[in-house]
């Protein structure tokens, strides 16, 4: 009995030291996949669209395509902690632009949403828009998206709210934002936010979550940015 | 094992949670506003490895059971796991497009990520209440019976 008990604790120990063995070995494996050296040979999907909104020059060799949703809080997260500092270091100086993809994957108020930034877009607000929509987000799917709110945002700019109204409305947006979408799916999107940082030969590197600015800078040092 | 146990779930617990990330490199960050999610998940995974390894130990050692506060640490752990996922980046989303973008999945991903809080403050209370209890009933069992005799 006692023998089987200690048998028993052994496998108990070895199983406890396999289970840890594979998750250092998984993490080192995932380590090393996207070592920045910019060898992906995946021919890739995203190109700057006229009708994309863009943040910096556009002739910035690199550019910075984000997949996200005005309702994901982990985009709130980054628009806030990181988003700041790479349009300071990387998009002002003309390194690199900022180009906005949306990939709805909460309910309607996403679209919503989204199609309001482009309507503020119409008139030469589209990223103050998508500030203000970052700066006062509210819980996913509990409808804090109101046309009252995006109304009061498009005053807050000195929009023309009727006309702002009237394109946000129409619905002329809806195949751009699943174009978006459909985009991110070819491209690799599995949640938001997730980044691809192109190089000007092509190459990319794709950055997964709300990770820190020193992820971007080192993408495009490996994409030749130096 | 109980330093391996809570090595492990740190690593997941952190990981989910955005602390670090692995690709395309190896990176942490910490921000300041965020310590206080970093010390749950760091106490989390303390107290899963204890009370793990404390079952492992009554399971095989010991005569005696405390089942129902086996059961209770077990289900701390679940759902320190369920809460150590919530905040992950790529689960609601991932929830959201199986269940549509408006469906119950999406929704209780969603309250999983809002409630966080107190399902890893309910979840470390029931990791304390078990490994208390299984500290009591191992060192009850482990006493050794003193002999009066002539």
């Amino acid at each position: 009995m006692v023998r089987r008990n200690r048998r028993r604790s052994k496998s108990i120990y070895i199983l406890a030291a396999v289970l840890f063995g594979i998750a250092i070995v998984a993490i080192a494996y995932f380590a090393t996949q996207g070592l920045g050296d910019g060898s992906n040979s995946k021919a890739y999907p995203l190109s700057v669209l006229p009708q994309n909104p863009v943040l910096g020059s556009k002739s910035a060799q690199f550019a910075i395509f984000e997949f996200g949703d005005y309702q994901c809080p982990t985009c709130d997260y980054w628009f806030k902690t990181q988003e700041p500092s790479i349009v300071q270091n990387l998009v002002d100086t003309g390194k690199a632009k900022l180009v906005w993809r949306d990939f709805i994957i909460y309910n309607s108020d996403s679209r919503l949403a989204a199609s309001a930034a482009y309507a503020a877009g119409e008139q030469g607000k589209f990223w103050q828009f998508h500030d203000l929509l970052y700066t006062n987000q509210g819980q996913a799917n509990s409808g804090w998206v109101t046309t009252k709110l995006l109304i009061s945002f498009a005053q807050q700019l000195g929009l023309n709210v009727t006309e702002f109204t009237q394109s946000m409305n129409s619905g002329k947006y809806d195949s751009l934002i699943d174009s978006n979408f459909q985009a991110g799916q070819q491209a690799g999107v599995q949640g938001t936010p997730t980044f691809f940082v192109v190089g000007p030969t092509g190459k990319y590197v794709t950055i997964s979550g709300p990770q820190p600015e020193s992820v971007f800078e080192q993408a495009i040092v490996s994409l030749g940015g130096g | 094992m109980s330093t391996a146990i809570a090595l492990l779930f740190s690593f997941m617990f952190l990981y989910f949670d955005g602390f670090y990330f692995v690709s395309p490199y190896l990176v942490a960050y910490i921000d300041s506003s965020r310590f206080s999610v970093l010390l749950l998940d760091v106490t989390i995974s303390a107290f899963s490895g204890i009370v793990l390894t404390l079952s492992a130990y009554e399971i095989s050692s010991l005569q005696v059971r405390t089942a129902g506060y086996r059961h209770t640490g077990l289900v701390g752990v679940v759902v320190a796991f369920l809460a150590g996922a919530c905040p992950c980046y790529y689960l609601v989303p991932l929830l959201a497009v199986a269940g549509g973008a408006g469906g119950a999945l999406a929704t209780l991903g969603i309250l999983f990520y809002s409630y966080q809080a107190p399902i890893k403050f309910s979840s470390l209370g029931l990791l304390l209440l078990t490994a208390f209890v299984q500290e009591r009933t191992l060192r009850a069992a482990c006493k050794v019976p003193v002999k009066v005799g002539g």
